[in-house]
């Protein structure tokens, strides 16, 4: 129920969906990502994901993809940044 | 249960194969790109039949992790584990079973009995044995009398049976000591067995002198090997005659010569049969032509033969029959023997002499 209340509230305030994409940096050495839709990039200095009309990608050292389905993905590492273009 | 493998994919476009992963809807663990054509990462192990057609065009290898390793190791060797406990089964089962029978100590006749006893029994090649091994001895021993020992034994699927024959005792027969020339027994020796005959005795060829068994004081006999020596005063005749008139078959002095070339012992040039005379005799020469071939000229004389009515004269012709008869006389004489007299007779009856020799020997005749 709140997170049909929160869907429809940001739909009308921002225009946009909680089935958007969305990401958590845990101390520089996770990133959680939510909606992606595929991966584009894959090395150990970055990992980019398809988001919708957009591209996660996510830079530092060593990284890895510890968990990987069909929407979310857990990159771990050294995490330099997070940039969403 | 999270049961996971482990994947080493090695090729180009790594990251369309795990785009391609991901539209599977498969999960994947811990992905690790090592270089540009490396990468390694973890998928459910039910998993790996989807992904296992992605991979054809990748170098990969797997790694068993945690359960997946025991359950990949199971079915690979499934089959053994399967088949070890059912040969061992059937192994135990088969021990059960009686494969061969082996019967040591017995010849062919007892052998065969007692394989009948045995297969009276239920004792056989293929069956499975329902009585004990001690049980198949007290039938063994009751039902052959001459066996003495028989031990059985099952050993492994072979049932081995030991036998002893009795060993019966069959006294053993001795021939009789018997003349071996017509004779007077003059002495003897005995060493065993018992004299049919007593010196002074007239022997004849054949007859017993001394029987094979001892004899005790209440007459039961005992079969012995008989061991004598029986001298005798025997006599051994040689005889002669001659004819007033005889016929002989002599030459005539007609003679016939012939010769042929012979290969292989048969004639070359002819194959008659030559007969020149009525009555002949041949002598044949024999010259090899060649030394390789067994090419040979044969040489045969013929010569004549004819009856010849040959006057003998009796008075001049005496001294050689009488010859002649001790010659055969002499012949007739055995070994280790002692001549005490010689007595040569002479007699003309109906224009033929007669000419008799009779040796008076010493000798043994046993």
């Amino acid at each position: 129920m709140l997170l049909d209340e929160l869907d429809n509230y940001v739909t009308k305030e921002l225009g946009i969906t909680l089935k958007e994409y969305r990401y958590i940096n845990i101390g520089g050495k996770m990133v959680y990502l939510e909606g992606q839709k595929g991966i584009v990039t894959l090395n150990k200095e970055e990992v980019s994901f398809k988001l919708h009309k957009k591209v996660c990608s996510i830079k530092g050292v060593d990284l890895y993809i510890k968990y990987y389905d069909s929407s979310t993905a857990l990159v771990c590492g050294n995490i330099i940044s997070v940039v969403v273009i | 249960m999270k049961i996971l493998i482990r994947l080493h994919v090695i090729g180009y476009n790594l990251d369309q194969l795990i785009n391609k992963i991901y539209s599977l809807n498969i999960v994947c663990y811990n992905i690790y790109k090592i270089d540009k054509n490396k990468i390694k990462f973890s998928i459910h192990y039910k998993d790996f039949k989807k992904v296992k057609p992605l991979l054809k065009s990748y170098e990969y290898h797997i790694n068993y992790l945690g359960l997946a390793n025991f359950k990949n190791w199971f079915l690979k060797n499934l089959a053994i584990i399967l088949i070890i406990p059912i040969a061992l089964g059937a192994i135990i089962f088969s021990t059960k079973y009686i494969w061969d029978i082996k019967i040591y100590g017995g010849d062919n006749e007892l052998n065969s009995s007692v394989f009948n006893i045995l297969k009276e029994n239920n004792v056989e090649v293929g069956k499975r044995i329902s009585i004990t091994s001690d049980d198949i001895e007290d039938i063994l021993i009751n039902q052959l009398p001459n066996i003495a020992q028989v031990s059985c034994i099952k050993r492994g699927t072979t049932f081995i049976i030991n036998i002893s024959k009795k060993l019966v005792y069959t006294p053993e027969s001795f021939e009789p000591i018997r003349a071996r020339f017509d004779g007077v027994v003059t002495d003897f020796s005995l060493i065993s067995g018992t004299m049919a005959v007593s010196v002074g005795d007239f022997v004849k060829q054949g007859d017993i002198l001394v029987y094979p068994f001892i004899a005790d004081k209440n007459g039961v006999q005992t079969s012995v090997n008989p061991i004598a020596e029986v001298n005798a005063t025997a006599y051994v005749v040689g005889s002669s005659q001659l004819a007033a008139s005889t016929v002989v078959l002599a030459r005539t002095g007609k003679q016939y010569t012939t010769s042929s070339i012979m290969f292989l012992n048969k004639n070359l040039f002819s194959k008659k049969s030559i007969k020149p005379f009525a009555l002949y005799e041949t002598s044949v020469y024999n010259e090899n032509i060649s030394s390789v071939l067994p090419i040979v000229k044969s040489k045969i004389t013929y010569y004549e033969l004819d009856y010849i009515v040959v006057e003998n004269d009796l008075a001049e012709n005496r001294e050689k029959v009488e010859q002649e008869s001790e010659m055969n006389a002499y012949n007739n004489l055995p070994e280790n023997s002692k001549i005490l007299d010689k007595q040569t007779t002479s007699i003309i009856v109906q224009d033929c002499l007669y000419s008799t020799t009779t040796l008076t020997i010493s000798t043994i005749i046993s």
